[in-house]
């Protein structure tokens, strides 16, 4: 059928497959951007194509790019590749999650899954993640590490501001009241300046995450407008409008 | 027969309320059982003791005489106080016991004779005194119904008052009210979109007067850097993680990255652990092939395809790239069979990685799982603004070589290199929204401020 289809847009005219794929995607953008006077059928239309194709698109490529190419081997040459069927087994189990009687037997293939990608995260969250940011928050406080004059003086104090954001952060997510003893009120009053400066930081962290975002939005807005007034009227301009 | 349910008094058929205390009956119905004598619903067809079959009674039933526990005895009867039924005058003490006995009224003359049950106690009446509580079927006591008398009442209603009572505030507490909503009005709402839109096509019109205020950061440099350095012939990873949602900030700097790659003759693998990012290397490597001719599919480029399994995907790349890939992405061949991709069995072979993402997982991930384990080769990371702030700690300690945030890396990028396009132009767009978000948030925030100061 998709050779069928092949065919039938290579007979069209140089161009005709451009130009509706052009349209459709003028049509549907601006079906999106119709969202701005509230919900309406166009901007629905839109959302779920979007979904529905990605969908299928996912599955075809599961389909063709990772399970066709093992299935080939093994059934060619299934001593060799034993292993891929253990795994198109597991596979196949997984389907009976969808069988209330046989449901039990997709805790096999949902024990492998779970079971391997929580070790495999948990042990690269410790070597890559963990460990790495305890030894770069461990950071020098002396100019003359940096440099001499006023960089290494900047560099002292980004170290500084580093040193007592971490601290103030953590801090932040301390939750405890006021003990007993002579030192208590030393340290509950410390820290609860501590856990207003670690307030503050999150505020920067997260002023600073909402520009970035209104940034990247902003972009693919542009984009889009991008192409309606440059590919899109182009197309007017072929028609000789 | 109609059991009374307050205090169990045996009451005829048809009665309204009880006799004997008043209550209503409506509802109340019970058979009783010829062969045992138990009490069975109204709509039971088999005893529920003896499973006997209930056979209904034709004869309409005799009003019952109270049970023995309510019967007053004549003692009793003197100084106790009178019941409604004692109240009317013409009731003898005479009338009472000419009444049918419990016995005849709960088992009630049948059609048929009964089939008879041998009494296992039959015989030993005189030994053992209790057989007629154990033959007979248990009954309930009845319940003695107490009336509160004045002071119980008042207690109750003290205490009535006292539990509905609201709590009384406390000296200086403040009433929390429903929270008054301050959105932006369907009009206002309007006029910020029409503002956004025309600060969008700003650089159609402007020029690109702001392209010589672009300098581009430590980053940028570093990396162009990294890239020259690369000998003709190298191979370089890129992986396409994200998707066609931000293929508007993420396709240009893709663009910039891989001709500057192809002008030196370095060769590009590109794979995507995501499903829609390899259609959009496909749409990138495509446009660069057009650029430049000489940059062709399999000699000089090839896409490997989709790599599932997240973190283990990423460990079965990290071992064997075959494993990984058993063919490639658009012509269907093994990776011994292209030119570019022949030669290469771990990501070992690989000069530098380069990652465009739009989620933070992801770029962990690959730090976790590959850079982690292969530090000698340069990770790069090239993902949207939105989680640019987030990866920050990790170009901060090292384990990123560097980090470019979308848009305004690509405009940077351009400017580094020296090139001029339309891209370079949209940085006009990107001031006019700065200015306009600076102008809108202090205007709002001197709105709020005095309008919460005028409330006070």
């Amino acid at each position: 059928m998709l050779e069928t289809l092949a065919n039938v847009m290579n007979a069209l005219p140089a161009g005709t497959a451009s130009t509706i794929g052009t349209w459709v995607a003028a049509l549907l953008t601006l079906a999106v951007l119709s969202f701005i006077f509230g919900e309406n059928p166009a901007f629905r239309l839109a959302e779920y194509l979007f979904v529905g194709i990605a969908a299928g698109y996912a599955g075809a490529l599961a389909w063709t790019q990772v399970l066709w190419p093992r299935a080939k081997l093994f059934l060619a040459n299934p001593q060799a590749y034993w292993y891929y069927g253990l795994f198109f087994a597991l596979g196949l189990l997984l389907l009976t999650r969808g069988v209330r009687s046989l449901s039990t037997l997709g805790n096999l293939p949902l024990g492998v899954l779970f079971g391997t990608g929580a070790g495999l995260a948990l042990g690269g969250a410790l070597t890559g993640s963990l460990v790495p940011q305890i030894e770069a928050s461990v950071v020098s406080l002396s100019p003359a590490d940096y440099g001499q004059g006023l960089v290494g003086w900047a560099y002292a104090i980004d170290a500084f501001i580093l040193l007592i954001g971490t601290i103030a952060v953590l801090s932040a997510f301390h939750f405890t009241g006021k003990g007993q003893g002579a030192w208590s009120g030393f340290w509950h009053g410390l820290l609860r300046i501590l856990q207003g400066a670690g307030r503050g930081f999150i505020m920067v962290a997260f002023g600073a995450l909402l520009a970035g975002a209104t940034l990247s939005f902003f972009a693919a807005l542009q984009s889009r407008l991008a192409f309606l007034l440059r590919d899109w009227i182009k197309l007017f301009g072929n028609m000789g409008l | 027969m109609i059991v009374c349910p307050v205090c169990q008094h045996r009451n005829p058929e048809g009665a309204k309320t009880c006799e004997a205390c008043g209550a209503s009956l409506e509802g109340f119905f019970y058979r009783a059982c010829p062969v045992c004598g138990a009490l069975n619903p109204a709509e039971a067809v088999f005893c529920r003791r003896c499973l006997a079959e209930l056979i209904p009674s034709e004869a309409p039933e005799e009003p019952l005489p109270p049970t023995e526990a309510e019967a007053p005895s004549e003692e009793t009867a003197s100084t106790a106080p009178p019941t409604e039924k004692e109240e009317t005058p013409e009731t003898t003490e005479e009338e009472i016991t000419e009444e049918p006995s419990v016995e005849e009224e709960i088992l009630p003359k049948p059609e048929h004779p009964p089939v008879p049950v041998p009494n296992p106690l039959e015989g030993l009446e005189e030994l053992l005194p209790l057989e007629a509580a154990v033959a007979l079927p248990h009954r309930a006591e009845p319940r003695q119904v107490h009336f509160p008398d004045e002071t119980e009442r008042r207690d109750a209603e003290l205490f009535q008052q006292i539990a509905t009572e609201p709590a009384p505030l406390r000296e200086q507490a403040r009433v929390l009210g429903t929270p008054r909503t301050r959105a932006l009005s369907p009009i206002g709402r309007l006029i910020l979109y029409i503002l956004v839109l025309l600060i969008a096509i700003v650089p159609y019109f402007s020029g690109g007067f702001t392209a010589s205020w672009i300098t581009p950061r430590e980053d940028v440099t570093t990396l162009l850097q990294s890239l020259n350095s690369l000998p003709q012939g190298a191979t370089v990873l890129l992986a396409f993680d994200y998707d066609p949602a931000y293929a508007g900030e993420m396709n240009p700097l893709a663009l910039d990255i891989t001709r500057q790659l192809a002008q030196r003759s370095v060769h590009i693998v590109a794979l995507s652990t995501q499903p829609a990012g390899i259609g959009l290397a496909e749409q990138v490597l495509r446009q660069l092939s057009d650029q430049v001719p000489a940059y062709r599919y399999g000699q000089s480029y090839a896409i490997l395809g989709y790599l599932p399994g997240q973190e283990a995907g990423l460990r079965t790349l990290n071992s064997s790239l075959g494993d990984a890939f058993k063919e490639d992405y658009l012509q269907r061949r093994s990776l011994g069979e292209l030119p570019v991709t022949r030669g290469l069995a771990t990501l070992a072979d690989f000069e530098q990685i380069i990652l465009f993402a739009d989620d933070e997982t992801t770029v962990r991930r690959w730090i976790e799982q590959i850079q982690s384990r292969n530090p000698e080769i340069p990770l790069h990371a090239l993902v949207t603004a939105r989680i640019a702030p987030m990866l920050v700690p990790y170009r901060q300690s090292g384990q990123l070589s560097t980090l470019l945030p979308g848009t305004p890396g690509a405009i940077e990028l351009e400017a580094a290199m020296g090139r001029r396009s339309f891209l370079t132009w949209t940085s006009d767009a990107y001031t006019a929204l700065f200015f306009s978000l600076l102008f809108i948030a202090v205007i709002s925030n001197v709105l709020y401020l005095s309008s919460t100061r005028r409330v006070r």
